[in-house]
């Protein structure tokens, strides 16, 4: 299920509403488990059950764990929990991709598996596991009681896209947790705020860069839009999904952790990366990166850390040649700018060093784009003017002018322009009020324009969701 | 108190909405969508293992949404007035016509209709009597705004003439239309405003033009066209209007996936099915024949008799040209290769003697994905 549709938001949401604040405060937990269960039925029927064995799976692997702490079974079961985990990873998403670069290597003529992937794999195994590692490093206590701990692996809100939610920051509101109006008011607006950017903006986007894409002509023009649309819609698809996330999880007492934070404006690739996608960059930092060593290792090994982190980063992006060519691409700017050019970008002056940044992720979006190495390569030559290609052609110019607005909101919407404005606006006591009562007409507002982009828009996936 | 309201107005939307959804009878059909709407899908063990239950759900809420037209307008509003988009679903409003965008020129596609014509020409126009062909131009070829993505369609027109001109006798009506001519809501062309076309044709084709005066105008004043729906814009339905004559009064009109019943020229039952433009001659179907009866009263021959056939390969715009032949025809036989193989006509139709229009819009020939080719041909 997907939470910009229209069943979603006007059957699933206020009967799960209802039943979760009217039922006693001791069912809400077996309220959410079911309702998180069925949501995920609902899409994906059959890979419900890997769902619920993997969660029974992680729980018994902490139990183990604990009770038998310091010893070797600890270790088996965390190595059993870790292995299972990565073989239904492994089975279900890169089983193809292994079997196709076999078959290409040594010419044979394996059948691919005709396996779905199954919605969130990526998502929830990565919880199940930094749950098992920090049951084992005695970073967590473990949880007893096995709902609760179903409903930290299943629960809706992230259980598709994220954010990847650490047991740690949900272990104490599993058992308990306060339902307050203030939480329950500005987890609506931030959830509506995230369904507006997925249907007003990435989905408008996403048309733009099909069109642009699709046009009779390509030219340089074109060919920056299909990559500048991605980019923003990418991020706002992405984005959105955060924020519906966060707020329900706050419309229902958690507090998941932030995932983004403006990471255009940023002024490095290393700084883009502490704003882009938090929850996953800092789960690779801390299970794979400082366990390998970090950098308080010798240069070669640093490199050669680097270049695992970001080799997974790709691949858990998905299971393809492009995306560990993106990974690695970004573990290369990673390096030079630790080794000299974060230095010498630091004497420049800000506006180079976001230039410098967005050159970089405009490369890295057409990386992320194109599976194939031709097309990268040729996307790449006609943005730069080097595929004798015509400056602009009349259907792209069309498309420029008629998605226009909506291109400068999302630049727009993409820095903390808006976020600071309305900071400062606070500051003033009368601004104060005309914001604290222009938020509930903004919140509905802009639920009622999202219901009709549900009723007249055609389904429409998260991007994240393929991964 | 300001968190207090924020949440309450939250949930009353939801609730709102969802209690609304609960209680609203379902309606089954859309007419500015002109299309039936999805039903409440049947719920089985096998559908909700499968997940088709709820796939067929979401189709379900969807169409069933309370205040559905409402929703569609607000977005098309918002889309267009707000975000300033210059379309909305590929349609767009240029001085209260509604236009949709056909972009760019399928050149493949405007080849493989004139090489279905060519063949057909080749293997059963031998005895036939004259062949014609003729383009019907687009709305949006006389469409006055510069700033839309309007297709060449003197390119079509220039295809079309090197691939069929040296067989086949183009007849050109460009100049005989205008804006004017098409509906607002509607690709299609105001059967109304066709007498110079019709006059331009029997002036080609030796026949004698069909005089105004002559007919009598029937209307229907709440037509919403396909683009109605598409633009969800608020924009004023369409009058239809439809010419009577004697000719069309008398004629009798039979349809070849209907064996055995006969239509009249204009059939009023359609004006409220999913398609109002089907009024004309059995609208979209593979073979419609319209017959010139004698009157009723005596059954006997007028004097009035031709004694010569039409035959249209057409597409939808015949239909409300067609009836304005009558008058120098016997009969008029329609043939649209969306719904019939042409490699099954030479039973279905006689072509010997009969004279031949090859009528397609620009448009057809662009986005010619639907029209059956011959076997082993694309």
């Amino acid at each position: 299920m997907v939470f910009s549709t229209y069943p979603f938001l006007f059957y699933f949401l206020p009967v799960f509403l209802a039943l979760y604040y009217i039922l006693p405060k001791k069912a809400r937990n077996a309220v959410l488990l079911l309702a998180s269960l069925l949501f995920y039925y609902i899409g994906e029927q059959g890979y419900a059950l890997l769902l619920l064995f993997s969660s029974v799976l992680d729980y018994t692997a902490g139990r183990i764990i604990e009770k038998h702490r310091g010893s070797r079974r600890a270790k088996a079961a965390l190595f059993a929990s870790i292995f299972c985990n990565l073989l239904l990873l492994g089975f279900f998403k890169y089983s193809g991709f292994v079997v196709e670069n076999l078959n290409a290597l040594f010419g044979l003529s394996i059948p691919p598996l005709a396996i779905d992937l199954p919605l969130g794999i990526s998502f929830y195994t990565f919880q199940t596991m930094s749950y098992t590692l920090d049951v084992y490093k005695g970073n967590v206590r473990v949880q007893r009681n096995l709902p609760n701990f179903m409903v930290y692996v299943t629960m809706f809100p992230q259980l598709v896209a994220g954010p990847i939610v650490r047991y740690r920051d949900v272990a104490d509101k599993l058992d308990d947790r306060r339902h307050t109006w203030e939480g329950f008011a500005t987890g609506a607006t931030r959830f509506v705020v995230g369904l507006g950017k997925k249907l007003l903006l990435a989905d408008t986007l996403g048309q733009l860069g099909a069109a642009a894409q699709g046009a009779a002509e390509r030219s340089v023009l074109s060919c920056w839009l299909v990559v500048v649309s991605y980019m923003l819609q990418v991020y706002f698809d992405f984005s959105g999904y955060s924020d519906m996330a966060i707020g329900l999880g706050r419309i229902i007492g958690f507090s998941f952790p932030e995932n983004f934070n403006y990471p255009f404006i940023a002024k490095s690739v290393s700084e883009f990366w502490r704003r882009w996608h938090i929850s996953m960059g800092s789960w690779f930092r801390d299970y794979v990166y400082i366990p390998l060593g970090g950098n308080r290792v010798s240069p070669l090994k640093w490199a050669r850390n680097i270049a695992v982190v970001w080799c997974i980063t790709g691949l858990w992006h998905g299971a393809a040649w492009n995306f560990v060519l993106w990974g690695l691409y970004f573990g290369v700017f990673l390096v030079l700018e630790k080794l000299f050019l974060h230095k010498f970008m630091q004497k420049a002056p800000s506006a180079l060093q976001r230039a410098y940044t967005l050159v970089v992720l405009v490369v890295s979006f057409v990386i992320f784009r194109f599976e194939n190495v031709a097309d990268i390569a040729g996307h790449l030559q006609g943005m730069a003017g080097l595929a004798s290609l015509p400056a602009a052609d009349r259907e792209t110019l069309y498309y420029l002018r008629s998605y226009g607005p909506v291109l400068l909101i999302a630049a727009l919407g993409a820095t903390p322009v808006l976020r600071d404005l309305v900071g400062r606006l606070r500051s003033h006591r009368r601004a104060v009020a005309a914001i604290d009562a222009l938020t509930p007409v903004f919140t509905v507002t802009l639920l009622l324009l999202a219901a009709a982009y549900c009723v007249d828009g055609s389904f429409s996936p998260f991007l994240y969701f393929r991964f | 108190m300001r968190h207090k309201f924020t949440a309450l107005a939250f949930l009353a939307v939801l609730f709102g909405i969802f209690v609304l959804s609960l209680v609203k009878a379902p309606d089954e059909f859309s007419a500015s969508e002109r299309r039936r709407l999805s039903q409440f899908p049947a719920l089985t063990g096998a559908s909700l293992l499968d997940g088709s239950f709820m796939r067929d759900f979401e189709g379900y809420a969807v169409d069933q949404a309370p205040f559905r037209e409402s929703w569609r307008r607000c977005k098309a509003v918002f889309d267009m007035g707000i975000l300033r988009r210059l379309d909305n679903n590929g349609v767009f409003i240029s001085d209260g016509m509604a236009y949709k965008i056909d972009y760019p020129l399928n050149e493949a596609s405007v080849q493989r209709l004139c090489g279905i014509i060519n063949t057909l020409r080749e293997r059963y126009l031998e005895g036939a009597g004259s062949v014609w062909y003729t383009v019907v131009p687009d709305k949006n070829a006389y469409l006055r705004d510069s700033g839309r993505l309007v297709m060449d369609y003197a390119e079509i027109e220039s295809l079309v003439r090197d691939a069929l001109g040296g067989e086949i006798t183009c007849i050109d009506i460009g100049g005989d239309l205008s804006r004017e001519s098409y509906y607002l809501t509607d690709p299609h062309w105001r059967q109304e405003e066709l007498f110079p076309v019709a006059r331009r044709l029997a002036g080609a084709m030796n026949f004698p033009p069909p005089d105004p005066d002559a007919y009598r105008e029937e209307r229907f004043d709440a037509y919403y066209g396909a683009y109605y729906g598409q633009s969800a814009l608020n924009i004023e339905p369409d009058e239809m209007v439809w010419l009577v004559s004697q000719a069309t009064a008398r004629a009798t009109v039979t349809s070849a996936e209907q064996p055995g019943r006969v239509f009249p020229v204009y059939d009023k039952s359609q004006l409220t099915s999913v398609d109002p433009y089907s009024l004309y001659l059995c609208g979209p179907a593979a073979i419609v024949r319209a017959v010139r009866a004698a009157p009723a009263a005596t059954g006997q021959a007028t004097g009035q008799e031709s004694g010569r056939r039409l035959i249209i390969l057409r597409d939808s715009f015949a239909s409300a040209l067609a009836p304005l032949l009558m008058d120098g025809f016997d009969e008029i036989v329609l043939i649209d290769l969306r719904y019939v193989s042409p490699d099954t006509l030479a039973g279905a139709v006689d072509f010997d003697g009969a004279d031949v229009l090859f009528l397609y819009s620009a448009g057809f020939y662009n986005n010619c994905e639907s029209v059956r080719g011959f076997a082993g041909s694309p």
